[in-house]
Formats: C-alpha cells, structure tokens, sequence
C-alpha cells in the first residue's frame, strides 16, 4: 500500500474509533503507533514518540495551562461570585429578566478570570437556576442563559483552548489572547440584547422583582457589595491581560501572578484556607492532565500521520474542490460546527485544525483571524446538543425538576445567537484583528 | 478479600494518593514564576531557575496526575454511541481497548522512556536552556513513573473489566 492509502486509512480510523468512544488519547496514540510500525518506522518511531512527549512537557507556553487553571480554580472558590451574585440580584431583579442579565454580566467577568469551561456553569446553575426559578423565570430560559453565559470561559481570555492551539501552528498566544477578547464581548452583548428583547416581549419569561422585596435594603449598601467583590477581581483581571497585551509579560508569567492575585483576592474574602488549595490543586490536576494527555496521544498521531504525507493528502483534496476559496472556508466552518455538536473541542483542535490550517494558508487568508473564527466555531461546541459539556455540567447542578429538555430548549436560541457572533466576526474581521494590531 | 481484589484496591490507593499529593505540585508552580516575575520586573533581579523549574513542575504535574485520571475515568471519550451500549457491552469494548490499544502503547512508551532516562542518567545529562544548567535526567525519571503510575491503573481497570465480562462480577 501506497503511504497515501495508509494515510487516508489512518485518517478514517481514528475517525471510527473516537465515535466509536475509545478514550480520545488512546485512539490518537494508539493509530500513532500501528501506523507507525505499519509505516515500517519501528523501531525509531518509539524514541520519536519519547521525544515528542518530553518536547511537551518542555514546553515554554503549555504551563500556563495549569497555572490559569488554578487562577480560576482559587477565584471561584473565593467566593467572589456568590456575593456578587447576590448583590446584582437586589440591583437588577426589578429589571425585566434582570436575574438572566446579571447572570450573563457576572459570567462574561469570571470568563475573564477562568480559562476553562465548567465552573461558571456549576456556579451559576448552584446560584443563579434557583433563584431564576424560585421567580418563576421561564425555565428553558435560566438554562439557556446560565449554559450560554458559562461558555464564555473557554473565549474570554485567558483561554486554555488558544494556549493549545497557538503553539500547534505557531501563533503567537498574546496575539490570540487579544484577538478573543472583542469578539468574547460580542457574544456577550448578543446575549444581553436577547434577553433584553424577549424579556421586552414576554414578560412572563423573566417576571420583574416585586419592590417590597428589595425595601429595607439600602442601595448604598448593595452598590457597596457590587464595588467590593466586583474591584478585585477585575483588577486582577486587568493587570494580567494588560501585561499580555502591553507585552511586559509572557502568558505564562502573566497566569503566575495570575494565580498568586487570585490567592491574594480569596485571603481578601477570607476564603483562602487548607480546603480551598487543595480543592483548587486538585482541580487543576485534573484538567492538566485530561487536556496533556489528549496531547500526547495527537502527537503521537500527528507526527506519523504527516510522514505518511496524509496532512498534504486531504489539503490537497480539500484544495481542489471546485467550490472556491470561500466556499472551501464555509464548508470547514460546517464541518467544524456538525463536529462540536457530536464530539468535544479537544479532540476537533487535534484532529482538524492540523489538517485545515495549511490549507488557510495556501489561500493566504490571515492565519490569526481564521485560528479566532475557529475558536468562536468550538466555542459553540460547548453549547450545541446533543453532546454539550455546559448542558451535562449544569444538569449535574440543576433541581431535579428542571428536565434535560428544558436546558437543551433553552440552550438553542444561544446558539442561533453564536451563530450570529460567527457570522459577524467572519464578516468583519477588524473584530477580530484590531486589537492584535495595537499590540 | 480474594488476592485479586486487594491487588486492585492497593493500586487504586496508589493512584488516589499519587494525585492527592501530585496536585500540590501546582502550588510552587505558581508561586515560583510568580516569584521570578516579581523579581525580575520590581528588582530587576531575574532568578536563573525558575524558567526550567517551571516546565519541570508543569511537566511533573500532567504526567504523574495520569493515574488520577484514569481512576476516576477523566480522560475524554466521545459517548454518543457508547452510552447506547449495556454495561456488559461497553466492558467488552473497554477490555478489546485495552488489549489492543492500552498496553500496546504503554509498553513501547515505558520501555523506551525507561531507556531514554537510562541515557540521561549515564550522561548525567543538563538542560542548555538556560544557563542554569539544570539536571535533566530526574524529570525524565519523572516521565517513566508517570507512564508507569498510569500503566498500573490500566491493570487494575482491565481486571476489573475482565472480572466482570467473565465473571459477572463488580470489584
């Protein structure tokens, strides 16, 4: 056989055994190996695969991976958002739909603070869900919101998905950074904007609180609240982005004293005790290792796959559909949207991105805005049913009266709406680009 | 207890513990480079270790929390398909996995890490990163008690699976 054939086998195989549901490394590591000895590269390929695993761990970039898992694991064990959330509830509950504003306002500044997806989402759902409930909120929306809301997280910078992603084809993290950080808040804003509109024309989605529940609670002291555990975080916020962005410190350096100012903002809240480190390191374990290990197994893959020449193969296949550039580009934006749909971003960042990106570039399309029109493309995949992590994570958290099908109701208006936010930001690429530019 | 089901429980201690301690290992991480940074702009006193000690930490990290992992099932696996399947089907496809991709994989990894260690140790090898200069070949021992610690769990799941494909029973 041809190493083209081969290739191409290998490409349908680990398609087969990822749906199948062999664990994401094993099928990458595993077709890595047999193709490798396949290939007749044994036994070289095995010291090649030593190599390729100690060059991650070696990395410069990857440990700013645990390090902005720990900054968000501290900070939302802190406490922050609990406090915040409570304030914001007596501040905007006699706003029409103001428990689903406040929700979107306080997970758009803790996406700011996390990089991952998972405990916005967890927190909300444990905050937000049961006092949307308890004011009859239309329940398909509180789901929707809180799961929409909390996939901000892996966006919004800091985001663990860019530091995988920008050094697998050689961008620049900072720049990546920067280029999320407008189009995070496009999606924000969207996301308020709808809220505002159907809580406009439904009333009865998101029922205004009534005054005497807020009486005897002075506004001086509810706007005192928002000050004191909404300040420090977004000063911690601030001074890591801006360090990124004025260039004074690398990602890395950055999520150091990221997690350091996280630690000093829970001893602010009192918050910072035995349980909440350890809780904190064993989350970040946790995340490190599922994402490296997923890491492992492609490089394993990917280094064989592209000796058999398969990453050429299916760019050139892909090159030469006769549909022109930007019908090219559309079908991958589908492709990668069906994708996150059925399987989770890990898996498409390894698999695909690898494989369209030359492609990209052969357009000589700009590779930074495509990377972040990806990015907002996964991000959905966080959101888009049946396989949506913030769906399972917040029917982990939910009352039991609040049925799969109301979160997965409630998530699809969002992701109409991050369709729109894609659509914008393919449209106008200064959204994406500006802000990279000033850098 | 039968010998089988105390061989599993002592290695899903080990693994339980490898990640309670191993966790901690994100402490100094993050106080190091905060460390260094606070030095270096404030000071303008850079430490020469920290650069190194950091990708060690965070390499440590990853590769010794993979038994952790494996225990409490967190490592990523698409289920549309597979949640359809009886909990005998799915052991069945758990055990073919793990004869036929797992061990496979952690054999050739093991071995080689083992002799790529072996190397470093006989060269007593150091980092030209920086000038530091530090030792390489502790965290390349690392890297083979890591695959090692996550190998041992992969026994104690696939007993377990076989015990409960064959046997009908749940260790």
């Amino acid at each position: 056989m041809s190493p083209e054939y081969l290739a191409l086998v290998m490409f349908i195989g680990v398609i087969v055994l990822v749906f199948a549901g062999v664990p994401l490394y094993l099928a990458l590591g595993g077709l890595g190996l047999y193709f490798g000895i396949i290939g007749g590269w044994s036994p070289q390929v095995y010291d090649q695969f030593i190599n390729r695993i100690f060059g991650l761990m070696s990395s410069e970039v990857l440990p700013a991976v645990p390090l902005f898992v720990f900054m968000g694991a501290v900070l939302d064990k802190s406490g922050a958002a609990d406090k915040l959330f409570n304030a914001f509830y007596l501040a905007m509950g006699g706003l029409r739909g103001g428990l689903a504003l406040a929700t979107i306002v306080i997970c758009t500044i803790f996406a700011a603070c996390t990089g991952v997806v998972g405990a916005s989402v967890t927190t909300m759902g444990m905050l937000a869900l049961p006092a949307m409930l308890k004011r009859n909120y239309n329940i398909p929306l509180a789901c929707g919101t809180i799961c929409a809301g909390g996939t901000l997280g892996i966006l919004i910078p800091p985001s663990v998905m860019m530091l995988l992603y920008g050094p697998m084809v050689g961008l620049s993290v900072a720049k990546m950074f920067m280029g999320a950080f407008i189009p995070g808040f496009v999606l924000s804003g969207l996301f308020i904007l709808y809220i505002i509109g159907i809580c406009y024309f439904k009333p009865e989605y998101g029922p205004a609180m009534p005054k005497e529940e807020r009486a005897g609670i002075p506004m001086l002291k509810i706007m005192g609240d928002i000050g004191l555990y909404m300040i420090p975080p977004m000063i911690l916020i601030f001074s890591v982005l801006g360090s990124i962005f004025l260039g004074v410190a690398s990602p890395t350096e950055a999520a150091a004293m990221g997690g350091l100012g996280a630690m000093l903002v829970a001893a602010l809240y009192r918050k910072l005790n035995f349980k909440v480190l350890a809780v904190s390191c064993m989350d970040t374990l946790k995340i490190t290792t599922m994402v490296m290990f997923v890491a492992v197994g492609a490089f394993m893959f990917s280094g064989v796959f592209m000796a058999l020449g398969g990453t050429k193969l299916i760019g050139n296949f892909i090159v030469g559909l006769p549909m022109g550039q930007w019908g090219i580009f559309i079908v991958m934006m589908v492709i990668i949207f069906i994708l996150g749909m059925l399987i989770d971003w890990i898996g498409i960042l390894f698999i695909v991105v690898p494989i369209f990106t030359p492609v990209i570039l052969a357009f000589k399309m700009d590779p930074l805005w495509f990377a972040l029109v990806v990015c907002v493309n996964l991000q959905m995949s966080f959101l888009s049913p049946p396989f949506a992590y913030s769906i399972f994570y917040l029917k982990g958290v939910a009352p039991p009266e609040v049925q799969m099908i109301d979160i997965i109701k409630g998530v699809f208006p969002f992701v109409a709406l991050q369709a729109i936010g894609l659509a914008l930001v393919i449209i106008f690429p200064q959204l994406i680009l500006w802000l990279p530019s000033k850098m | 207890m039968t010998g089988v089901q105390k061989f599993i429980s002592k290695i899903d201690s080990i693994s339980e513990w490898s990640g309670r301690i191993f966790s901690w290992i994100s402490l100094p991480l993050v106080v190091f480079m905060a460390y260094d940074v606070i030095m270096r702009y404030l000071f303008q006193a850079p430490t020469k270790w920290a650069y190194e000690m950091t990708w060690m930490l965070y390499g440590a990290l990853f590769m010794l929390g993979g038994a952790y992992g494996l225990k409490y099932k967190l490592h990523v696996r698409v289920d549309i398909i597979y949640t359809r399947w009886s909990a005998r089907t799915k052991a069945i496809f758990d055990l073919l996995t793990y004869l036929l991709i797992f061990f496979p994989v952690f054999y050739i990894l093991i071995t080689h890490s083992l002799i790529y260690a072996y190397y470093s140790w006989e060269l007593w090898e150091v980092s030209y990163i920086s000038y530091w200069q530090p030792p390489v070949y502790p965290i390349k021992t690392v890297m083979c008690i890591g695959l090692i610690l996550f190998a041992l769990q992969g026994i104690a799941e696939f007993i377990r699976l076989a015990t409960f494909v064959f046997k009908g029973e749940k260790i």
